[in-house]
Formats: C-alpha cells, sequence, structure tokens
C-alpha cells in the first residue's frame, strides 16, 4: 500500500490512498501534513473521518469529515514528534465512518443456503495534496458493474434459488440496472432493494440491516429492460442488492442473462 | 586582502525533513550566501539562525510558506538550521554573493 511519507520522497504532489476495504475498522495513517483532502475519483466510500493534532483541543485532538458533498480544504499538520493523550503519535488518521458488509458474514434478507452471492469488493480513494491547489477535483467517476453470464445455481424446485449481487452505494443518487434475457421460454425474476448497514443484531443473533425494495420484482423473459433508481425518489443507500431468481423446473436448460449496473453521484 | 570574487559554487538540493522536531543544521557556508528555500509540501518546517528555536509552532523560528520561495543572507561561517515535526521536501539553493563578501571587508578594512 502507498505511504504518504514515501510520495514526499517521489517528489509527487499529492499521496493516493487507493485501497480495497475489509473491514469498517479499517485506520490508515499519514507522517505529512496536508493542504487539501478529497475523495477520489474511484472511491466506493463517499466520506472518511480524519483526526488531527489540535492543542487547542480539550483532549489534544480533532476529528473533521471530508466527503464528495464537502472537501477539506486548509492545512491539518502530521506532527510526528507530538503525542495524543492516548499515546499515539501525532499524525494523521484516516478512518472510516461508514459501515462495511463483512465477505463471509453479510447476507441479504431473503438469502437462503444454496443462493450465489457476489459481493463487490468496497475501494477507498482518498486524496491528500500537499499542497495549495488552485481547483479540487471532489467528484467521482460512474462506476459500472458488468456480469456477462449470471450464474443462478442448480434449480431443485423449490425454494427457488436466486443469484445475489450487492453493490456499494454510499452516497450514490442514482442506479441504472440494465438486463438482458435471451430467452423466449424462462423466466427471469428481477428486483433491487437498497440496504443501509447498522452495527446491531436482531433478537436471533443474526446480521440485521435496513432493506428496503427498491424496484419490486419483474418477469423478464426474451428482453431487454433497463429500469432506474432515483435518490430523490428511492432514498440512499449503502449496499445497492440486486435479486434474479427463475422459476424454471430441475434440469431445464438455462439461457444466458446479462446485466450491468451503472451507479452514479448525480440524480438526473 | 582576501582575494576577491572567488569563483564559488551554487549548491543546490531538495532537503527531506525527518519529522522528529529537532533542530539540524541546513547550511554553514564558509562565505556570504543567499539561502533560497522553497518548500513544497505543507510543513509545517521553521528555519532560524539561532540554534535553539523549537517546538516547530512556537513562533521563534520563521515558519516556511508553502509554495513560496524565501531568502536569506547568511554571513560567512555562520549556521542555518531547520527543524520540523513532519514528513516534508525543500527545495534548497545556496548562491555565493562574492559582491556582498567584498563590500564586508573591504567595511572591516576601513574600520581597522
Amino acid at each position: 500500500m502507498s505511504t504518504a511519507k514515501e510520495a514526499v520522497r517521489q517528489g509527487l504532489p499529492f499521496w493516493r490512498l487507493f485501497t480495497t476495504i475489509t473491514n469498517s475498522g479499517d485506520i490508515f495513517r499519514s507522517e505529512v501534513s496536508g493542504s487539501g483532502f478529497v475523495i477520489g475519483p474511484n472511491s466506493d466510500l463517499s466520506s472518511v473521518q480524519i483526526q488531527y493534532f489540535d492543542q487547542q483541543s480539550p483532549n489534544g485532538s480533532n476529528i473533521i469529515e471530508v466527503s464528495t458533498d464537502k472537501p477539506h480544504i486548509g492545512r491539518l499538520d502530521a506532527l510526528n514528534a507530538q503525542k495524543y493523550n492516548s499515546g499515539n503519535p501525532g499524525l494523521l488518521y484516516i478512518f472510516l465512518n461508514q459501515l462495511i458488509p463483512q465477505t463471509g458474514v453479510y447476507q441479504p434478507v431473503g438469502f437462503v443456503t444454496g443462493d450465489n452471492l457476489v459481493l463487490e469488493p468496497i475501494y477507498l480513494d482518498f486524496i491528500q495534496y500537499f499542497s495549495p491547489q488552485s481547483e479540487y477535483e471532489n467528484k467521482r467517476t460512474d462506476k459500472t458493474f458488468f456480469y456477462p453470464t449470471v450464474n443462478i445455481p442448480a434449480l431443485g424446485g423449490q425454494p427457488i434459488r436466486s443469484a445475489w449481487f450487492v453493490l456499494p452505494y454510499y452516497g450514490r443518487r442514482y442506479a441504472n440496472v440494465m438486463f438482458n434475457a435471451n430467452s423466449g421460454n424462462i423466466n427471469y425474476v428481477i428486483s433491487a432493494s437498497g440496504v443501509n448497514l447498522l452495527t446491531g443484531t436482531s433478537l436471533g443473533g443474526s446480521n440485521f440491516h435496513a432493506q428496503t425494495e427498491l424496484l419490486p420484482p419483474q418477469i423478464v423473459n426474451s428482453t431487454t429492460s433497463s429500469r432506474t433508481i432515483n435518490s430523490n425518489t428511492e432514498g440512499m443507500w449503502d449496499l445497492l442488492v440486486i435479486r434474479i431468481s427463475t422459476d424454471t423446473p430441475a434440469g431445464s436448460p438455462l439461457d444466458s442473462l446479462n446485466l450491468k449496473v451503472i451507479t452514479s453521484d448525480e440524480s438526473n | 586582502m582576501k582575494s576577491l570574487f572567488t569563483p564559488r559554487e551554487t549548491i543546490t538540493f531538495t532537503l527531506q525533513t525527518d519529522g522528529t522536531g529537532q533542530e539540524k543544521e541546513l547550511a554553514r557556508p564558509s562565505y556570504w550566501t543567499k539561502a533560497k528555500l522553497f518548500l513544497e509540501t505543507a510543513g509545517p518546517v521553521a528555519v532560524s539562525t539561532k540554534q535553539q528555536f523549537t517546538p516547530v509552532l512556537s513562533g521563534q523560528g520563521i515558519l516556511l510558506p508553502t509554495n513560496q520561495e524565501i531568502e536569506i543572507t547568511l554571513q560567512a561561517n555562520s549556521t542555518l538550521f531547520y527543524a520540523a515535526e513532519s514528513i516534508n521536501r525543500v527545495k534548497v539553493i545556496l548562491e555565493p554573493v562574492p559582491w556582498l563578501e567584498e563590500i564586508y571587508l573591504r567595511l572591516v578594512s576601513y574600520i581597522k
């Protein structure tokens, strides 16, 4: 993983932290002071928090949030020789304020054993500028997820088996869900939900997250279809969950099904 | 009288500060010199001709501004110190000033 220290040694004007996030508790540190902090163009997460040394604060430190809506423009010092009250060096600490679905733990509501689950990796793209810039680009690019062949597990009557696609949607305002079924005989049922991850568990002890249906189940066969999700009407979510099922009898061959999802920060 | 206008080399290098917060020697020329300093990173980096001026943000030294060159004239055999509490990059140009040295030596000679 890249470090701010190495970026300075290499003569770069900024440090880019671009990494997959495996745990909501991941913390990254910078030994270098910065003049501007922004969320990078390829980030799935839409915000982070930065802890910095602040002698005027009662506890000797302070925290500022940096998001796609609000970069931080201004100097934050990494004071390597100082120490926080906790005893840690007075560096800049970058940590997450959004929850991550844990691989091997997270399952969407409705998931049953035997279903296929595609959990897309979550990336953080964070940029720290070392000197003032004339302009700070703080816009994420649109992100496309494309699955040329959707794999639905072998069928066996009831319950209906499904393929699930869990996509990062943090701070996104728009999604276009497109699918193309090359069959006149097989019915696919496609639906989409929004999930806000929570830290608590249900009474039964299992993970419990706020999952709301955004696109009700739609039957697709031999068609290309495109549907949109807009934050103005459907709200904002941490994850977008696409579910594709079929009720085709066991033993019947499945035809190919393409799925393509484009997410964007723009609502129109 | 000392031979004047002796060709001297201009010295250029990039200083990478290590963030210890301790005063360190940046330059100790044996002749009159203009030190041009250009901080490429956010700092804070302080410089001073005094040996003790830390902590960096105490205000006892001069804080280098980012992306702006500052020039300090150093007398022969004087020392310029720096201190930083973070990792930084500073472009340094040490440029001899023979005419200043001549004026100084002539003045000293005249006073004597």
